[in-house]
Formats: structure tokens, sequence, C-alpha cells
């Protein structure tokens, strides 16, 4: 009898631990596939995330009045495409979402301009000022307003250079802080499973 | 039956509760970039010229080419009299009085010299930013460290 009771309390705790196990993993997994989800405006009207589904995608955060980090992480994302003729690989297959974190003076119009500008197939993106503030905790992108006293930009954003690749299931597949054309394109190769 | 279906649903709440927890708690808190950090003058100037460390009794050299160091430009920075039985050798740069984010790059071995390619891509609005090199092994810190300034 006494065996029996043992038995039921070793059994129940198992089911218990594993309940809590499965629970724990199944929320936090939840959580890292839908972290990066959002809704912005662009010029196309509100559009998310998971509406991109079917396209491989780069998001990058900047804004249209950043003179040189934003311009050259463009350019070398352009420079990564063209390193890939050989796999047939052009723009089209890879469509750069520009977001910005200057939206008090950004329209998704000067986004797209800005964006494509320096890559063929881009669109901007602009978020509440709130709402950015929760989408860069989630893709953990640091951002500060510094005003430029007698510039005539008024202030400067501060901010972090990441690139987020998302493949065609909307899935993130790399976050690459070390922006080189080499890097750039071991990225791009990833998201398109070229090996 | 109610001795087993208690214990199951309070499993469920905890694992839930402790789920939200640590979400919560995994999250980068600050989007800000600012940081107190006061800017002693650096023993040697990695801007202008090699600079040494020790490190386990070793004498390391850290090297960066071309000089001075541009933000966006390719840059290689190289490790050279490091004895070190690395599994998954990196170096992971990031500000000390501004928190840009991390740059990690991996580094590749060759003739004891450890070499890697980055580019120093922040945008920078204070006159004076602080970068750290630090070695790592996988996630862990080596330990091993050298700090640099880039002129805005």
């Amino acid at each position: 009898m006494k065996k029996q009771k043992i038995i039921k309390t070793m059994v129940i705790s198992f089911i218990s631990l594993f309940a809590a196990a499965v629970v724990f993993g199944a929320i936090v997994y939840y959580n890292e596939q839908n972290k990066y989800e959002f809704t912005g405006q662009s010029t196309q009207g509100e559009i998310s995330l998971r509406d991109l589904k079917g396209h491989n995608v780069v998001i990058y955060f900047g804004y249209t009045y950043c003179p040189d980090v934003c311009p050259v992480t463009l350019e070398t994302l352009s420079k990564a495409v063209e390193s890939l003729k050989e796999y047939n690989i052009t723009a089209k297959d890879l469509l750069l979402l520009y977001v910005t974190l200057d939206p008090a003076r950004d329209t998704p119009e000067a986004l797209d301009e800005y964006a494509l500008w320096f890559y063929p197939n881009g669109m901007g993106i602009r978020f509440e000022e709130e709402y950015l503030k929760k989408i860069a905790k989630e893709y953990n992108i640091k951002y500060e307003i510094f005003p430029m006293e007698g510039s005539a930009v008024d202030y400067s954003v501060a901010h972090s250079s990441a690139l987020f690749f998302f493949n065609k299931d909307g899935k993130l597949i790399d976050r690459i802080t070390n922006l080189t054309v080499d890097n750039i394109a071991a990225s791009i190769k990833k998201v398109m499973g070229i090996k | 039956m109610k001795t087993f279906i208690i214990p199951v649903i309070i499993s469920i709440v905890v694992g839930a509760a402790a789920a939200f927890i640590y979400i919560q708690f995994s999250k980068e808190d600050r989007t800000d970039v600012s940081r107190e950090y006061d800017l002693v003058p650096l023993e040697c100037d990695l801007m202008k010229k090699k600079c040494t460390k020790e490190f386990n009794g070793q004498t390391v050299t850290f090297d960066m080419a071309p000089r001075p160091v541009e933000i966006m430009a390719e840059t290689t920075i190289s490790l050279s009299g490091l004895d070190y039985d690395f599994y998954d050798a990196k170096i992971r740069i990031f500000g000390l009085n501004m928190d840009m984010g991390t740059i990690i790059a991996s580094l590749e071995e060759k003739d004891n010299i450890y070499i890697t390619k980055v580019a120093l891509s922040a945008c920078l609005v204070e006159d004076v930013m602080r970068y750290r090199i630090a070695v790592y092994d996988g996630n862990e810190p080596a330990g091993l460290y050298i700090d640099f300034d880039v002129p805005r």
C-alpha cells in the first residue's frame, strides 16, 4: 500500500514537471516566433511582417536624415547582393524594409525614396513613437535623439546598426551587426538556403 | 482524480508564470544609447599604433589596419602572440560611453595570428566614442580586451 502511494506520488510529480516544462517551452517558443511581428505605415497602407510572407525580407532601422551610417549600410547591402550574381540572386529576391527611428520627421513616401536611392527593392516603414519603442526593444535596437545646435537638421538620431534577415515563411534566419560585404552576402545565402 | 488534476493545473500555472517572467527579464529594457563612463586617457592608443596586453603570462599584440579607423569602412583586426585553446574564437566590439549594440565577429587563425574583418557601424554623436574589443570563446569572455577611441 505504501509502495503504491510512493509510485503514485512519483508519477504525479513527473507529469506535473513535464506539464510545467511543456507550457514554459511552448510560451517561450511562441514569443520567440512572434516577437518580430509588427504593423506599420507604408506607402501601400498598413503593412505587417506577416503580409510579406512569400518574400525574403531584410530589415534595417535608420532615418532619412541619417548622413553616414545608413547610406553606407544600404550601399553595402547592394554590393553584397551584386556579389551573389553567380547564384542568380538580384535585389528582386530580397525586399528591404527601411524602418524609421525618426517618425516625427519621416513619412512613408520619404522613406521609400531614401531606401530606393540606395537599394532597388526597398520600402519604408513608419511606426508611431510609442509603438516604435516597443518594437525597438523586441529587435534590441538602441536609438536616442541628440540636439544639434546651429545645425540645419536640428537633431540627429544616434542608433545601432544591424540587419535582420527573414525568409519567405517570415522566420528570422539571421541578425548581423558586423556589416561587411562578405558577412551580408553570407546572410543572404543563408536566408535563401544556399550552402 | 483530484489528487492528479490539482498538481498538474498548479504546474501549468507555474510553467506559464515562469515563462512570462523569463520573457520579461530576457528582454533588453533600455533603448537609449547614452552611458555614464569616465573617459580616462588610454595607456596605448590603438588608433595610432599597435598595443600589447598581458594575458595569462603572454604578451598579446592588437593591431588594426588601415589606420586611422573609419566608421563603416572595413577594418582588419589582428591579435598575435595569443596561445589559447578556443573552440569558437570571436571578438565582440561595443561602445563604453555609448551603447550602440555589439558587433560580433569570428576570428580566423593563420600562422598563429588571429584575424577578422569588421565594419564599425555606429552613428556617432559624441566627440569621442570609446570602443572595447573583447575576446570571446563562443559566448564566454576569455578575459582579454583592449579599448580604443574613435573621434567623430
